[in-house]
């Protein structure tokens, strides 16, 4: 009898154990996005200054990077500097935000006062952030020139970090 | 004569209905393009001719249903879907009761899918497409998932089996019989000649 208890109590709490282990280095946060390795969602964008708009696909041929920001965000206004940079440093790849959850008027007053070097976009709808399936912002998606996303990040970037997955989203 | 006349009615309407649908379909190849000062105010169109989003295009293909012709239909269907997606900003909370700006945003982009003629299952899968299977309130009962289903009722029945196994047995088969008393010199030397006096007390040494 004991030793059928002890084989019940093993085979209940040892899966339990493994998946504890598994998991121990895991952010219980973090959601892996389903769209990595994946085509970028096709969106099609309003220009924040009005007059036009873009067409994502139009971008293929180049890395991009899109960036999900907002003025009410402290870790976007953090990576603002290192974002401006990248895109001033790295003419070869096209840089673009889109303004999450806030108004074209906050956004543009935003970038008129700290400056960019590169065009945000507004989305009132929400389309592209539900495409891109964000949670919120910041959050971050490196696509290639073939318009597949290679990777994602979320929280504020820095010099580093850019540096690195920028290198992934050119080759 | 009367027949002739009718001949050349129908003939007449015939070529008419041609021309028509001739003309209709010329017009909508051709689309004249927007002078330039009008382009400059509105900007490019807003997606492709059909209407149709090229990003939901690109993921879902085209709708499997017919486009709804009712709006309160459309309301009803979409807000069957919202309650069954989860709002990816809330904690556990469907699209359909939550306040946030990203669940409103959602359940317009429902309402827009359905307008068009997706099914529910498409509304679904475009969601589950950018957020992964978190989206859904109710996972799909297949692969690991069923596990969530039916471990439940197996630790049920298996705790109703043990307690139910547990309760049939005999009291006397659980009590240590004498047999199995652990001697008094494996428990304690010191204590060994007490519970030889209290064994030769008792009668059972």
């Amino acid at each position: 009898m004991n030793k059928g208890v002890l084989a019940v109590g093993l085979a209940v709490t040892l899966p339990l154990l493994g998946l504890l282990l598994l998991n121990l280095g895991r952010n219980p946060s973090a959601i892996a996005s389903p769209l990595i390795k994946k085509p970028a969602p096709d969106v099609r964008m309003k220009n924040l200054s009005g007059g036009g708009s873009l067409q994502l696909s139009s971008l293929r041929g180049q890395p991009v990077v899109v960036n999900f920001w907002a003025t009410w965000c402290i870790p976007c206004i953090q990576e603002h500097a290192a974002l401006t940079a990248a895109a001033r440093t790295n003419p070869d790849v096209t840089f673009l935000g889109v303004v999450y959850e806030d108004t074209t008027e906050n956004a543009l007053s935003f970038l008129a006062q700290r400056g960019s070097a590169y065009n945000s976009y507004a989305d009132d709808d929400g389309k592209a952030a539900i495409a891109f399936g964000v949670y919120g912002v910041p959050e971050t998606f490196f696509i290639d020139a073939a318009g597949t996303i290679v990777d994602k990040y979320v929280g504020p970037l820095d010099d580093d970090t850019l540096f690195a997955k920028l290198s992934a989203a050119r080759k | 004569m009367k027949h002739t006349i009718r001949k050349s009615t129908l003939r007449g309407i015939a070529a008419a209905a041609l021309v028509f649908v001739a003309s209709n379909a010329a017009l909508a190849q051709e689309k004249p393009p927007l002078p330039p000062e009008v382009m400059a105010i509105l900007g490019e169109p807003e997606g492709p001719a059909d209407g149709l989003d090229a990003a939901v295009i690109g993921a879902l293909g085209q709708p499997e249903e017919p486009v709804p012709t009712n709006d309160a239909s459309i309301d009803a269907k979409s807000a069957a879907i919202a309650v069954k997606l989860r709002c990816p900003v809330c904690q556990g909370v469907a699209v359909s009761d939550s306040p946030s700006g990203m669940a409103v945003k959602m359940r317009g982009q429902i309402r827009d899918l359905v307008a068009q003629g997706y099914s529910e299952e498409q509304v679904m899968s475009y969601f589950e497409r950018s957020y992964g299977e978190f989206v859904r309130l109710e996972p799909p009962m297949q692969g690991l998932n069923l596990l969530l289903w039916i471990l439940p009722g197996v630790v049920l029945l298996g705790g109703a089996w043990f307690v139910l196994h547990q309760a049939r047995r005999p009291i006397t088969a659980t009590a240590v019989s004498q047999a199995d008393a652990p001697t008094a010199a494996a428990v304690d030397p010191a204590l060994a000649k007490y519970l030889e006096r209290i064994r030769r007390d008792a009668g059972t040494s």
